[in-house]
């Protein structure tokens, strides 16, 4: 029977030469996904300190970044937001991470990948959309549109974290 | 110069889309006329001379990219850009969008040009109107009935490419290819009716060669009821060299059959499920098509068959095929089908009209109106078309134009009088919903009207049922669509009063009719 480890890469099948994991666990899981992806690198994102110093020290820490970081507000202020906007890793969630930190980490993935308004305002200012926007919130805060885009995200979907969340779509899908 | 296409969809439509690069490339010959096609469409490429260099867009990945989660919101957008950054360090000239999608028409955006022709996303929709061809084209095109135009050339028209005239189908040498998959399973004959019907040429001509055509990754279908010897698997350079020495090619709707067109290879077409042989069938002149024109027919390309099962298919019968072929391979004229829910059509080409599907005279001129129309003020060829039309026309084909063009005027006349009723109301500050349900009953009662005249109409009928914002919006929907419908029928009319003046002239200098043919104004008319 495949460990949890394993069956959280299988699930997350992406290639990328870097990529961000909220929820550091034991660690099992990035070091199970750096065996795959030998020469990508993780930036992994956790709220309890007390788990850093458990991994940063192991022979597989060395492809990554470890950040501690409690608060959504420090999320935003953190040159990972850079990264996110230079590089766009994709964003990968570990939830036996979660634990009572569930709704913290849920935030940090709308953030992370634009998802919601804080997000999406940080990545379109990194892109150079400044000034007047007409960005309309609806239902509740689930959808958003950017009118001068064409834009209209669906920032939840179905209650899964990795359902598709994007309403991009009437625009750029065919 | 540099030219860059943009054709998006699938390989088939790129060997449709053939003629016109040709054509560009005769009006460009020293320009880089270059193509960004999906990466699927790349294998073709070679098969293409006239093609500078392709761009190969990776769709699947930019599809999952935007369906996954993880992947941050905007990065589909960034890579795309990235992408197109690629090939556009050098200044392109003239961008033309063959794809008329939504993602060709952002990718349009993208681009820069100093010319764009095609759709074209802008911040606030799409740039479509730029010419009435492309108006025509985005209307009118994936409405079934919608248009009489083949897709080859509406598509010219919109990019104001003059094509020549289809290649006429000529045998070139003695083997019977047939292509029994398509990449739809609607549009397939059962593979146990395309084995039969092999057999069955192999009993009555056994002369000549018969092999079943087959990409690499339909080879194991294939040998589920074929010998290996039985099938030639191909890519696409050898498929066009083997082509090229065939006497004939059956086969479905597909990419192969518009190669093959393009080479005026002799073609058999079973139009089945979503084929639509008015439109996409066999660009050339003299091939045939034997379409199963059940009530479901054509149906919705990427949903499955509705149908308890598969009725297209099974009214096709084996009989009326290897019939049909039989009597094609001996250079006989081809007997219509037993199964009457079986038509077979010739294809033809007949100048000032365009391509069609066994040309009659009533239609010809109904297309060659609109391509008129379409054409606008830049073709001075009204009196050349009625030329070359009028020696299709019979004296009853007149009869049954001329009822239509009356029947087309009331309509028009009934229309601008319901419009003129909704602008008085809308300048006395009222509006009555019981007028707008007056206007759009009007414009549905279309059934004891002609195939011909519906379609000259559905502009106007869509108004009836399409649900509009207010009655202001109604108003300039319904008035801009009885503008295009009074240029389509007063161009109608006037090939109609040319055709009757070169009868007219006819009779005067001759005193007598030729054979079938119109005879003096005024007998019956």
């Amino acid at each position: 029977m495949k460990s949890l480890s394993e069956q959280w890469v299988r699930a997350h099948a992406i290639r990328a030469p870097h990529i961000v994991v909220l929820g550091l666990g034991d660690g099992d899981h990035l070091r199970e996904w750096l065996a795959e992806n030998e020469s990508s690198r993780i930036t992994v994102i956790e709220t309890e300190a007390v788990k850093i110093a458990q991994c940063e020290n192991q022979t597989w820490a060395s492809s990554v970044d470890f950040l501690h970081i409690v608060t959504s507000d420090a999320l935003m202020e953190h040159p990972v937001m850079k990264l996110m906007a230079e590089k766009m890793p994709p964003v990968l969630c570990f939830q036996p991470g979660y634990g009572s930190s569930k709704a913290l980490y849920d935030e940090y993935f709308k953030i992370l990948t634009g998802r919601n308004l804080r997000g999406l305002n940080y990545f379109l200012d990194y892109l150079g959309f400044n000034g007047e926007r007409s960005i309309e919130v609806s239902l509740g805060g689930r959808l958003i549109t950017i009118k001068e885009l064409g834009l209209m995200i669906d920032t939840h979907h179905s209650g899964h974290q990795r359902a598709t969340a994007i309403r991009v779509l009437r625009e750029l899908v065919i | 110069m540099r030219i860059l296409v943009l054709s998006l969809l699938r390989v088939g439509d790129l060997f449709q889309q053939r003629p016109l690069l040709k054509r560009l490339r005769e009006l460009y010959p020293t320009a880089d006329i270059e193509v960004v096609t999906n990466l699927s469409c790349l294998s073709s490429k070679k098969l293409f001379p006239e093609i500078t260099a392709w761009h190969g867009f990776d769709r699947d990945r930019f599809q999952k990219s935007l369906g996954t989660a993880e992947i941050p919101l905007l990065a589909p957008v960034v890579d795309l850009e990235n992408w197109i950054a690629g090939f556009t360090s050098e200044p392109i000239d003239l961008l033309l969008n063959f794809t008329h999608n939504r993602l060709s028409a952002q990718m349009a955006a993208m681009i820069p040009a100093r010319e764009k022709r095609g759709l074209l996303a802008e911040v606030r929709g799409f740039r479509v109107f730029e010419n009435s061809w492309l108006r025509h084209f985005n209307d009118r095109f994936s409405v079934k009935n919608g248009t009489p135009f083949h897709y080859a050339e509406a598509l010219a028209g919109s990019f104001a490419i003059d094509l020549p005239a289809p290649p006429v189908s000529e045998t070139k040498g003695s083997t019977v290819f047939v292509q029994a998959l398509t990449s739809d399973q609607k549009k397939n004959w059962s593979l146990s009716s395309w084995k039969n019907l092999v057999d069955q040429i192999r009993l009555e001509r056994p002369e000549l060669n018969v092999k079943v055509l087959g990409a690499e990754f339909e080879e194991e279908k294939l040998l589920t009821v074929f010998e290996s010897e039985d099938l030639a698997i191909l890519d696409w350079e050898h498929l066009q060299v083997a082509l090229q020495k065939s006497q004939l090619l059956i086969t479905g709707d597909t990419s192969v059959k518009h190669l093959a067109a393009s080479l005026g290879v002799p073609i058999l077409e079973l139009a089945l499920g979503s084929a639509d042989p008015f439109r996409t069938g066999v660009y050339a002149k003299n091939a045939f098509v034997l379409h199963a024109a059940v009530e479901c027919a054509p149906c919705v390309h990427s949903q499955p068959c509705r149908q308890m099962s598969h009725l297209c298919g099974e009214n096709l019968s084996l009989k009326d095929v290897v019939r049909t072929t039989l009597q094609i391979l001996s250079g006989d004229e081809p007997s219509p089908p037993l199964n009457k829910k079986i038509k077979l059509y010739r294809t033809d080409f007949v100048a000032g009209a365009g391509w069609m599907l066994s040309a009659n005279a009533v239609d010809a001129v109904d297309q060659a109106a609109w391509k008129l129309a379409l054409d606008g003020e830049k073709i001075p060829a009204l009196g050349s078309t009625a030329w070359e039309l009028k020696k299709l026309l019979l004296r009853e084909d007149l009869q049954v134009l001329q009822k239509e063009q009356r029947e087309l005027e009331e309509r028009l006349s009934q229309a601008e009088s319901s419009l003129k009723q909704i602008g008085r109301q809308l300048l006395a500050g009222q509006h009555e919903a019981h007028l707008l349900q007056e206007v759009r009953r009007a414009m549905n009662s279309v059934t004891s009207l002609s195939t011909r005249v519906r379609r000259h109409l559905l502009d106007l009928n869509e108004v009836g049922i399409e649900p509009f914002p207010s009655p202001l919006h109604f108003y300039g929907a319904f008035k801009k669509r009885i503008e295009e419908l009074k240029v389509r029928t007063e161009m109608r009319g006037k090939l109609i009063q040319q055709l009757l003046l070169g009868e007219k002239e006819h009779g005067k200098e001759s005193g007598e009719s030729s054979d079938g043919s119109l005879k003096t104004l005024g007998e019956g008319v």
